[in-house]
């Protein structure tokens, strides 16, 4: 028990808090999250563990969005770490701003898009991905490629947004 | 067929569809103008947003918990579930939304795993000497009550190669009496002595209160490190205990009988306890510090191995087959009806950039026709049609030749004794 334990966590921590971290924004956030899968997968072991890990990380996801908005914070997703700070302050700031962007555009997809995204980002295969979101695996196809398409038009429109107003 | 969906090319590209899937796919896309504009598409929105995911990097910063800033080692006992604890409730007390919270299960994660059974060792190890010393202190008092006056039940500190004066001192402190009788029953000028055998002296009189607090609160003021002190503590007492329990049973014989050995084995393993302790604050530090590496190394790695590991995943990669043709289109290129090796049945056939196939004309590509043997590797029959001029293969080449019109050459993966076989075949 703890050495599959063990195991999972070294399979499968790294790239459960990289998806959390770009699901939220905050890397001790994700941090946390995905301790409190692990301390769930502790409880009931899983038989299939990645989109059972991953199924349960988004779900803590969704409450501690709810909890959070509940409580009257402000979600923290458009915020840009200060991630590089030996690249110079130029690169630093375009980084900033790209990242930003990019959240902003990840933000305006729905739900079950982003998952699906962030998932196939981290190598899942359409068997898993249906798997953990609850979809039939013909829809993956679709589903994926309706995130990826909002996904980019999303993020241009702001190129375009931000041409415009210079 | 129908026009191709999107999700479908999304699939395709992701490279979810079966082999005969993808061929009817590829049959479709290269009849079908709209489709092939559409897999344009596709492709570059999932590029592009494999590529935005991809921005959205975990930060090459450690997380502010994580960050190595420990200026003094940690206490002793702490271990990572203490530190999880704490700030973490503090955090919540004072409602800092984002105030980071302490490691619970930290990215080295192999490390921290045992590092924490280990770490539980050695507290196991502390523990058991103190509570040892403990119990040497208790029977040290009853011993006094028997013995008073009578015999000097230990002798510290002469040989000790790691106990220092310091680190014995803080041990006073924590430990009571025990330690603070042995200071007093040995003079410094003796306690340079070699000889170790317990013998039975005078009763000396007993030190002033005042001498015994200032010695105590040096003792507190020189404190260094806790660990040290209680696994020196627990080790001197259990060193005092051993020799009392010796003296009870026959004080006769205990001027011989008690061992300096079992004392120095003591302290011999006190002083690899220390050491143990310290290496795991080195090793726990440099995981700190290596936690604070810039990602962009890894990444860099990473991509290197990219570039260098995967074998192309498709048969068309393996081939080299830019473009899949059917017969009507190789028979355009050639002129003439496409050559085949007679007895086997061709995956596909496509096109192939000149340079990339050996001895061809590199300025216009050749028509190569991809076959598979029973152990799946493939066998490439390669054509081109000789222009005006242009040299014809050397009859020496077994793999290559000319045919009419046509220079061809078989190649793939397997070796040239098996392709010169296939040679006879080939129509």
């Amino acid at each position: 028990m703890t050495a599959d334990l063990a195991r999972l966590f070294d399979e499968y921590y790294p790239s459960l808090v990289r998806m959390l971290y770009r699901r939220t924004g905050d890397r001790d956030r994700a941090e946390d999250l995905a301790q409190e899968t692990f301390a769930r997968a502790v409880a009931a072991p899983p038989d299939n563990p990645r989109p059972w890990l991953f199924a349960v990380a988004l779900n803590l996801v969704r409450e501690d969005g709810r909890r959070t908005v509940t409580r009257g914070r402000r979600l923290e997703l458009l915020r840009g770490e200060q991630d590089r700070p030996t690249a110079g302050p130029d690169a630093e700031f375009e980084r900033n701003e790209e990242v930003a962007r990019v959240r902003a555009a990840l933000a305006r997809l729905n739900e079950r898009d982003r998952e699906a995204l962030l998932l196939k980002a981290e190598g899942f295969g359409y068997d898993e991905i249906a798997s953990t979101l609850g979809l039939a695996k013909g829809a993956v196809g679709t589903t994926l490629a309706r995130a990826r398409r909002r996904l980019v038009e999303a993020y241009r429109a702001q190129d375009r947004g931000n041409n415009v107003a210079s | 067929m129908s026009h191709l969906d999107e999700g479908t090319l999304h699939a395709l590209l992701d490279g979810e569809l079966d082999l005969h899937e993808v061929k009817e796919i590829q049959a479709h896309i290269g009849s079908c103008a709209a489709c092939g504009t559409r897999l344009r598409e596709v492709k570059e929105f999932h590029g592009e947003a494999d590529r935005l995911v991809g921005v959205l990097e975990l930060p090459s910063a450690p997380s502010r918990r994580t960050a190595p800033a420990e200026p003094a080692p940690a206490p002793f006992g702490d271990s990572p579930v203490d530190r999880r604890r704490t700030p973490r409730n503090d955090a919540r007390i004072s409602g800092q939304v984002n105030e980071p919270p302490p490691l619970l299960l930290p990215e080295s994660s192999s490390y921290q795993r045992g590092g924490f059974f280990r770490r539980m060792r050695w507290a196991a190890l502390v523990l058991v000497t103190v509570g040892a010393g403990y119990m040497a202190s208790q029977m040290r008092r009853s011993s006094n009550y028997a013995f008073q006056g009578e015999l000097v039940p230990v002798r510290l500190g002469d040989s000790t190669p790691v106990l220092s004066e310091e680190e014995r001192s803080p041990a006073a402190a924590k430990s009571g009496e025990s330690l603070q009788v042995a200071a007093r029953t040995v003079p410094p000028a003796e306690s340079k002595a070699p000889a170790a055998v317990p013998r039975r002296v005078a009763p000396r009189p007993q030190p002033a209160p005042r001498e015994l607090a200032q010695e105590s609160g040096a003792t507190s003021a020189d404190r260094r490190d806790e660990k040290a002190g209680l696994a020196a503590a627990g080790t001197v007492a259990a060193a005092a205990n051993d020799t009392d329990r010796a003296n009870e049973a026959d004080p006769e014989a205990a001027d011989e009988a008690v061992p300096e050995s079992q004392g120095q084995n003591v302290r011999e393993e006190a002083a690899l306890a220390l050491r143990e302790l310290d290496r795991e604050r080195q090793v726990e530090r440099a995981a700190a510090a290596t936690a604070a590496l810039d990602s962009a190394k890894t990444r860099d790695a990473m991509a290197r191995q990219a570039v260098a590991a995967p074998a192309p995943r498709t048969p068309e990669q393996r081939a080299g087959v830019y473009l899949r043709i059917g017969l009507d289109e190789a028979a355009k290129q050639l002129g003439r009806p496409v050559h085949v090796i007679e007895g086997m049945s061709p995956m596909f056939m496509g096109l192939v950039l000149g340079k990339n196939s050996p001895g061809a004309d590199p300025t216009r590509p050749v028509v190569r026709v991809v076959y598979h043997d029973s152990q799946s590797r493939l066998i490439f029959l390669d054509q081109q049609r000789i222009r005006p001029g242009q040299s014809t293969p050397p009859a020496a080449d077994q793999l290559r030749w000319s045919q009419g019109e046509i220079a061809l050459r078989l190649g793939g993966e397997v070796g040239a004794d098996i392709l010169r076989n296939y040679r006879g075949r080939v129509r």
